[in-house]
């Protein structure tokens, strides 16, 4: 079972990469009309897949660090909104869980990933931190909240354009 | 404007314009081919030679290209029929030049992947679907006047805009189109295209000075004057502040999420279509450049303010499930994300008018059981009609969308028509709805018909002169060409004016085509032109305008000093001119009786008895030569001439001669009287009656002496 899920995490990994160097060359390239950009190899492909998997394990951890100094994590675009309450957002006992796995860059320096929050005395809660990563440090730039619900509650970008 | 040429000169215009014509329309046969080759020198009166004079290869812009868009057969008329270019009423063509974006290109053929070739698509209004056969530069095509050019930089786009490449060479082209259709051009950019606009409006051009007189308008779809703020995404160095942190969050989030679909998921249309994969862009020149707040960006100089800048925005907002930093809230949920690449306040920075695309969306993060890769991306439209399918709501305020918006483009298309429109000469029809200025105790306001309407009856009226008017026809009360030195046709037309009594002087009024209609450039009584020691009289009565190089020949007649009311005996022409916002007269040139009557003495002095008959009443001439034998002093004196309304000042003796109803007048046709005084004895003076028989033709009616 933990084979064919990290079998399929390298899949998505993979296709992960794919797009995001897909995307650059479209970028870069007018949508295919001509542009500076050279094609991307496979070798950068890989190179890419190992540093989102290096990413996604940093950030991780990063965020499994919260609660020992959450200050710390504070992005310094949004130093003005926590405004030094961070210790007030995640205050001691805290107990914070990354999904690695969920782990999305953003193509340009950042991303986004899961992580659980439970606050004592409170119920768990799902958020999408999106992340940046400065002076070679992960900080937490900003959440929304995430709801739970099954599968078939899920609205994607097709489906709503269908 | 051009003195109207002779009958062959109309018809080789004529012709030639026929041939423009044929030729831009070759296009729908080509499918979209390029017309002209770009090595063609020789200046041409029509788009097609401007296509080639002004080409890269001419210009020597390398890479870059420059073209007259081909009309695409699949860009359509409403009515379904091909769009055939036409230039003004006067044949006039006006270059509009299409700049793309960073990143895009500029081409107009069948394949439509040029940055203002997409059918115009979509709407900013949920649910509904813009039915509109073609893109915007066929929309423009359709525009009388308009000759749509493309600038294609695309193999330079990295650069800023100070690149050769760019900048100056969009000048180049500016002022070679210039000059060559002898109209101030038109711009319309997409982001950055309207930075590289910007840099080519405020450096040399033509005239060595910047190119404010070559631009007329420019219309900028989503460019960054204050820079991007998705360029600040790779700028992980620099604090961005607070201020643009919540857009960068929500277009951080939007990237990631769009990271993680899978390939077939992403379709055009869907908001992530619309998004950069930026990273490596953004390190380039051009993208370091863009950054909001960069020294680039700050270098360039503001637009020229004679430039009227029409900026058009994307401004997307998203609804956000608690968005803040965990527990900590933001102050909104809403966040306005511009064009997800430049915000709203950048893209419409120092313009003179705007226009927005505004888009609502909710994003809806949901965890799905067995999703594998983390949150889908949720999106709806955020209106009445919850979980309306996008379809072309999606993406009309995003940034590479803007063209394909029916709001913008619509925006766009009037901002150009208007403008070209405004080029088009005035016409005398047009001149029946011109406004008027405040005048004989009238107000301003704007004919109807010919007529200012609104004034009570026998308080007078306001009028064009020529309108049903015996006196002044509509040819002599109008002049039709370029008054202010902007190429395009102004127009002179005469206004008639009375407050309820007598006339009021004629009003000479200037008129040039306005945003809206006729716009007045300047007006005058016709007596406020007069040559010194004449004072300014009551009435004057314009007898012919007609354009001549620039300016307006009148001829006018008005009261002398000393005449009675309504009595016109001096005959003026001037060529009147606009300068400083005033109509200002020069070669001023007044004829009277006295002109005549100099001649007349002269004659007799000659003994030319012909000449002198020809100048006055049958029997007059030997009359006053025998006077004149008989106090010959008199003919070597100068003449003094007076009007009717002198009697009660002039010599008595002089003034019982035309005293209306007096015993001793000699002839009430009399107009002016002028004494030559004698010291002969027997007679004081000898006095010729002078009959005004025409525009500056007098003749002696008596002479008598006194």
């Amino acid at each position: 079972m933990r084979r064919s899920r990290a079998v399929l995490w390298l899949a998505c990994a993979f296709v992960i990469a794919a797009i995001a160097g897909a995307g650059i060359l479209l970028f870069t390239q007018g949508r295919g009309t001509g542009g500076t950009a050279a094609p991307t190899s496979a070798k950068s492909l890989s190179a890419s897949v190992a540093a989102s998997t290096m990413d996604a394990r940093q950030v991780a951890d990063a965020l499994r660090n919260l609660p020992d100094d959450p200050q710390t994590l504070v992005a310094s675009d949004a130093q003005g909104q926590v405004a030094g309450r961070a210790r007030q957002a995640i205050p001691p006992g805290t107990t914070v869980t990354p999904d690695e796995k969920s782990w999305s860059p953003d193509g340009v320096g950042g991303g986004t990933m899961l992580v659980t929050v439970t606050v004592p005395g409170h119920s768990p809660v799902t958020y999408d931190a999106i992340m940046v990563s400065q002076g070679g440090q992960w900080k937490v730039l900003a959440t929304i909240s995430v709801a739970t619900s099954p599968s078939t509650a899920a609205v994607s970008p097709s489906a709503s354009a269908s | 404007m051009r003195p109207a040429a002779g009958r062959l000169g109309a018809s080789r215009g004529r012709a030639a314009r026929l041939l423009a014509a044929v030729c831009m329309s070759v296009g729908v046969l080509a499918g979209g081919a390029t017309i002209g080759s770009p090595a063609v020198a020789a200046p041409t009166a029509d788009p097609v030679g401007w296509g080639a004079q002004c080409g890269a290869a001419a210009l020597g812009l390398g890479q870059d290209t420059v073209q007259l868009a081909p009309v695409l057969a699949s860009d359509t008329l409403p009515s379904g029929g091909h769009i055939v270019p036409r230039p003004l009423s006067n044949g006039t063509w006006v270059p509009v030049i299409m700049v793309h974006g960073w990143t895009s290109q500029d081409s107009n053929n069948a394949a439509r992947t040029g940055a203002f070739s997409h059918y115009i698509d979509l709407s900013d209004v949920p649910g509904f679907s813009p039915d509109v056969n073609r893109s915007l530069i066929g929309q423009l095509q359709r525009i009388p006047g308009a000759a749509v050019f493309t600038f294609d930089y695309h193999p330079y786009s990295a650069r800023w805009v100070d690149d050769p490449h760019l900048g100056p060479a969009l000048g180049k082209v500016i002022d070679c189109l210039y000059r060559a259709s002898g109209q101030k051009v038109v711009i319309v950019a997409h982001s950055m295209g309207g930075l590289i606009a910007r840099y080519a409006a405020t450096h040399l051009g033509a005239s060595g000075m910047d190119r404010s007189e070559e631009i007329s308008s420019v219309v900028t779809f989503g460019t960054p004057e204050t820079g991007s703020v998705a360029a600040l995404l790779a700028a992980t160095g620099i604090d961005v502040g607070a201020s643009v942190s919540d857009e960068l969050a929500v277009i951080r989030f939007i990237l990631a999420a769009c990271g993680k679909l899978a390939s077939g998921d992403i379709r055009t249309g869907s908001i992530c279509d619309t998004l950069p994969a930026p990273a490596r862009a953004f390190a380039s020149a051009a993208g370091i450049a863009l950054r909001a707040g960069s020294p680039q960006l700050a270098a360039l100089k503001p637009w020229p303010s004679s430039i009227r800048v029409t900026a058009l925005a994307g401004n997307a907002t998203f609804e956000l499930p608690d968005p803040g930093w965990f527990s900590l809230p933001w102050d909104t949920t809403a966040v306005d994300v511009g064009d997800m690449i430049v915000t709203r306040g950048s893209a419409l920075a120092d313009a003179t008018t705007t226009g927005n695309a505004t888009c609502h969306y909710e994003l809806n993060l949901v965890r799905g059981a067995t999703d594998q890769v983390g949150v889908l991306l949720g999106l709806v439209a955020k209106s009445q009609v919850a979980q309306q399918p996008l379809g072309s709501f999606a993406g009309a305020c995003f940034h590479t969308n803007l063209m394909r918006g029916i709001e913008l483009t619509n925006d766009a298309y009037a901002a150009v028509s208007t403008d070209i429109a405004s080029r088009a000469p005035v016409t005398a029809q047009e001149l029946l709805s011109a406004p008027v200025p405040a005048a004989c105790e009238h107000p301003a306001g704007g004919l109807v018909n010919g007529i200012l309407p609104g004034i009570p009856a026998n308080h007078g009226e306001m009028q064009l002169a020529w309108l049903n008017s015996s006196l002044l026809s509509e040819s002599a009360g109008t002049a039709f060409g370029d008054l202010n030195g902007d190429g395009t046709g102004d127009a002179a037309t005469i206004l008639y004016c009375n407050a309820g009594g007598v006339s009021w002087p004629d009003i000479v009024a200037f008129y040039a085509q306005g945003q809206a209609g006729l716009r007045l450039l300047a007006w005058a009584y016709i007596t406020n032109f007069n040559l010194p020691g004449i004072q300014e009289q009551e009435n004057g009565f314009v007898r012919q305008i007609r354009y001549q190089d620039g300016t307006v020949y009148a001829e006018w007649s008005t009261q002398d000093n000393g005449d009675a009311a309504a009595t016109s005996t001096l005959d003026y022409s001037a060529t009147l001119r606009l300068s400083g916002g005033k109509i200002t007269a020069t070669n001023l040139v007044g004829v009277t009786e006295r002109q005549t009557v100099l001649a007349f003495a002269s004659d007799l002095r000659a003994r030319n008895m012909a000449a002198a008959d020809s100048l006055a009443a049958p029997g007059v001439g030997e009359q006053a030569a025998s006077l004149f034998r008989s106090y010959p002093s008199a003919l070597n004196a100068a003449p003094t001439c007076y009007g009717l309304n002198d009697v009660f000042t002039m010599p008595t003796a002089l003034a019982n001669l035309i005293d209306q109803g007096g015993s001793d007048q000699v002839n009430p046709e009399t107009e002016r009287l002028c004494a030559f005084p004698s010291t002969d004895p027997g007679a004081d003076w000898i006095a010729l009656g002078m009959e005004h028989t025409g525009w500056r033709t007098w003749r002696v009616l008596w002479a008598q002496g006194a």
